[in-house]
């Protein structure tokens, strides 16, 4: 059996408010999800994206961030928020072309109902076509204080309203035995 | 053949002192080990650490390491010239929110060739609810050992706190194209 399996893809083909991953199976270890995306808010070049577990609007911990901005380093903690906030998601606000972001997320024990969900992101972008040197690279996370399984992943834009047309976002599977 | 392959998984169903995977094969290019610790220290976290083949010794497997660790909006970095072990990254300790559990990776690539040293990456983050006590790490490190394939990993506490039930250890195997 294989230790890491697609579950599913999906890329968009036209502006969406967010991307919703519905039942997924417990089956699995962990989860990741790997991460081509741009949102839509205006005058920056990058942006923050979020997750949503279940539709749950409550009980994500306090979460960590250690990365650059642009030009120095910057680690801070946020106060825990109605959702997962991940660094970073790119954005069409500035620039000719769409600077997708990268993130790669580690959703780990998602099924455990004994211990909470962490999540582990790595992600950056690089806005191209500006010269306002926003383009930053992180590593961020927290957890989700619930021990029900997910079953759904909802994944969106912190500060704008869309995600735009070609963004990709796959989850996979990882299994432990 | 798959490029990625359980090798071994734990998860503790009660208190232990540390996690070991023995007799692990040497036809993978790298590990990739993946944990999920709390432990008993009476604090909102603890220090792990990882060591290799059952060998807590410096002389017959030194690490040298770099690291960099956010604690709330305090970043610092540190390097250990020589150790004989993965420092460096926190667990949740067991005064920290109930059910947390740290998250961390580590790749130790090229770990079964005994003519090069071995260089590991790894990054971890131990979540809590409190801006100032949760922390975030990542790191490189370099196994100095020469002389032979990493066959085992161990995952203990370094204050001897014992690791706390459902913590979990997994090793992989990464094969690339023959």
């Amino acid at each position: 059996m294989a230790a890491i399996e697609a579950i599913k893809t999906t890329r968009l083909e036209s502006w969406v408010s967010s991307i919703t991953l519905s039942s997924i199976p417990s089956s699995y270890e962990h989860l990741e999800l790997r991460v081509s995306a741009a949102g839509n808010r205006a005058s920056y070049a990058s942006d923050i994206a979020y997750l949503r577990f279940n539709s749950s609007t409550t009980s994500y911990t306090d979460q960590a961030m250690l990365g650059s901005a642009p030009n120095s380093e910057i680690c801070f903690a946020q106060s825990s928020r109605s959702r997962m906030d991940l660094y970073r998601l790119g954005t069409i606000g500035v620039g000719k072309r769409i600077p997708y972001g990268a993130l790669i997320i580690q959703i780990r024990d998602y099924a455990n109902t004994s211990k909470n969900t962490t999540v582990v992101a790595f992600g950056g972008t690089s806005a191209v076509d500006n010269t306002s040197n926003d383009r930053q690279v992180s590593v961020c996370g927290g957890a989700w204080h619930q021990t029900t399984a997910i079953s759904s992943i909802e994944f969106g834009d912190v500060n704008g309203t869309y995600l735009m047309t070609g963004s990709v976002v796959s989850l996979y599977g990882i299994r432990s035995s | 053949m798959a490029a990625l392959t359980v090798l071994a998984h734990t998860e503790l169903s009660s208190n232990t002192a540390n996690i070991t995977h023995t007799g692990l094969s040497g036809s993978y290019d790298h590990l990739l080990l993946k944990w999920s610790i709390r432990d008993a220290t009476s604090n909102w976290y603890g220090d792990s650490g990882i060591y290799f083949n059952q060998t807590a010794n410096g002389s017959t497997y030194p690490l040298s390491l770099t690291k960099l660790n956010a604690q709330g909006s305090s970043l610092t970095a540190a390097t250990n010239a020589s150790s004989y072990a993965l420092f460096g990254f926190h667990n949740n300790g067991n005064t920290s929110s109930n059910n947390c559990f740290s998250a961390g990776e580590a790749w130790v690539l090229n770990y079964a060739d005994t003519s090069n040293k071995r260089p590991i990456l790894f990054d971890n983050l131990v979540p809590n609810d409190s801006t100032s006590n949760t922390s975030i790490q990542m790191g490189a490190g370099l196994l100095g050992n020469t002389a032979n394939a990493i066959t085992a990993v161990t995952i203990f506490n370094q204050s001897g706190s014992q690791l706390l039930t459902g913590s979990s250890l997994t090793v992989y195997g990464i094969n690339g194209a023959s």
